[in-house]
């Protein structure tokens, strides 16, 4: 039995189902941050005030390394990131073009890419990025000009930003929060 | 540009006062002939406000109010978007097919605008050149259901930001394991489709565009582009040119649109390749084709009385002595001797032919 679809059942039919995709896709990233392993990850002290147009903060994961410590001298390509613990944050230690070269026990692999550079503030340590494709957290003007004041008068202190991340199994990372002066701004649906 | 109809209507009156033509055949001939829809400024208005409605909804959303929750916004978003569609399902049900095509493309825009918002209402990273294709596939999807042009427009503007935007992977096969598909390749023709189905002209010239870049991405994707590529492929626009002028008047397919359109394209790809030709035989050779070609399409073009024609030769003649100049090694101020040296005598020419057939 041939069945044909009036103009108007066709337009209600691809809304729908348009409607049912992206809420689906918003439904499936959210339960994907939230059964992922949390990571704590040292986010640079960035001066807000620029990047606040349409009122965002950037996301600049990156931290001092001493001398000897995981340090690649060319940026490399997207690849699997070895995360471990210490001190209450995680760092990027090892990367691999493999998951299963990158895993290691009590460690988290993600998605992403390193690049090292000399820092100006130290000749004896280097600045390690580490961008696993997180980049923004779209945040209210008041809680903005909070963060911006935290920011600016704790200026050399690396422990006064960090950005909270979701890993899931996939190994994406996934934007929880961010933790400013040791209070947690989360991403919440309300 | 009077239409094919007005100038039908225009010739048939003629040939009735002529005696060619029997009076009473004149509404039989050119009920034959389909009337060209024209948008009156009204609709040309109403087009304009459902776009700066939307853009209005999409600014407030995007404003990132501490007023409205993440969850609100993401509803009040798609809600729009919901509205939309649901008008034009109803719109189309009264028989207001303009009116139910606006709805249709300010629709497909919100959903466009819904993805992205998503992304930062939820702080979800994603790929925008998926992003894009989502939002052309909705697009189409809409244009489809709808039997509508607007949408489908849209469409290739999304489709056409995907594929400029993603690097990954050649156009036929793998790069490291990457396959990309080059999406235009196959909207822009199934547009065109879409054009000559619906009889819509804005449609032709945009599947026409749409048509032109994804070859122009394709031959981009290769691993060497040669001046051959270009010159193929100029070649294979211009028999596909020829094809269309057989179909120039007919207004239903919309011949004369891709016709010009190829023309153009054709010319442009074989400009393009005379930029990697370093042996001096074959450079003399391509400008000297590109002098014949220019001459040939403007020569066309009065025949054709195709102003679109005609335009492209005058511009690539131009564009031809301007090369031949710069090879020569001249100066500006050489040229502009030159150029009007030249103006001067094609004035007295032309000047003088005026005259003789006046006398």
């Amino acid at each position: 039995m041939k069945i044909i679809l009036s103009v108007p059942v066709r337009i209600a039919l691809v809304a729908v189902l348009a409607t049912l995709a992206l809420t689906g896709m918003v439904v499936g990233e959210n339960r994907a941050r939230a059964s992922g392993r949390e990571v704590i990850m040292t986010m640079q002290a960035v001066d807000p005030r620029d990047a606040l147009t349409g009122h965002y903060v950037e996301i600049n994961i990156s931290e001092r390394v001493a001398p000897g410590g995981f340090c690649p001298q060319e940026r490399t390509e997207e690849s699997w990131l070895t995360l471990a613990p210490a001190n209450g944050r995680w760092h990027a230690v090892a990367q691999a073009r493999t998951r299963a070269l990158a895993e290691r026990p009590g460690h988290i692999v993600a998605r992403g890419s390193v690049s090292c550079m000399g820092s100006w503030r130290n000749e004896d340590t280097s600045l390690l990025m580490t961008d696993l494709g997180v980049r923004r957290f779209h945040i209210h003007q008041s809680e903005a000009e909070r963060i911006e004041k935290v920011l600016r008068d704790r200026r050399d202190d690396e422990t006064a930003a960090a950005a909270i991340l979701s890993v899931g199994a996939d190994g994406k990372a996934r934007l929880k929060g961010v933790l400013i002066d040791d209070r947690r701004m989360m991403l919440d649906l309300y | 540009m009077a239409s094919y109809k007005d100038r039908l209507t225009g010739d048939l009156d003629r040939w009735i006062a002529g005696g060619l033509v029997q009076p009473d055949k004149r509404e039989a001939i050119l009920a034959q002939v389909p009337d060209t829809r024209r948008i009156d400024a009204a609709t040309a208005l109403a087009w304009v406000g459902s776009i700066l409605l939307g853009a209005a909804v999409i600014a407030f959303v995007a404003s990132n109010s501490e007023v409205i929750p993440r969850l609100l916004r993401f509803g009040l978003i798609l809600s729009v978007f919901a509205a939309a569609a649901g008008a034009a399902a109803w719109m189309a049900r009264q028989g207001r097919d303009a009116v139910a095509n606006g709805l249709l493309t300010f629709a497909a825009l919100v959903f466009a605008s819904a993805i992205g918002l998503s992304g930062q209402i939820f702080d979800i990273t994603g790929d925008p050149h998926t992003a894009l294709l989502f939002a052309g596939a909705v697009a189409l999807a809409l244009a489809v259901a709808g039997e509508a042009s607007g949408p489908a427009i849209a469409a290739l503007l999304f489709i056409a930001f995907a594929d400029f935007t993603g690097d990954r992977g050649r156009v036929f096969g793998g790069d490291d394991g990457h396959l990309q598909l080059q999406w235009l390749l196959l909207a822009a023709p199934l547009c065109v489709a879409g054009s000559i189905w619906k009889r819509s002209a804005p449609l032709a010239h945009a599947a026409a565009l749409g048509f032109l870049l994804a070859v122009l991405r394709a031959l981009l994707k290769l691993d060497h582009v040669h001046a051959v590529a270009f010159v193929a492929v100029s070649a294979g626009l211009g028999a596909m040119a020829l094809f269309a002028r057989r179909y120039r008047d007919d207004e239903a397919i919309k011949g004369e649109v891709f016709q010009g359109w190829l023309i153009w394209g054709a010319l442009a790809f074989f400009l393009a390749s005379g930029f990697d030709i370093d042996h001096a035989g074959w450079k003399v050779a391509h400008r000297l084709v590109w002098l014949g070609v220019a001459g040939g399409l403007i020569a066309l073009g009065r025949h054709d009385r195709s102003a679109v024609i005609t335009g492209a030769g005058v511009l690539g003649l131009l564009a031809a002595i301007a090369t031949l100049l710069s090879d020569l090694g001249f100066g500006l101020m050489a040229s502009a001797g030159l150029f009007f040296v030249s103006a001067i005598v094609a004035l007295g020419v032309g000047l003088m032919l005026k005259r003789r057939r006046a006398a």
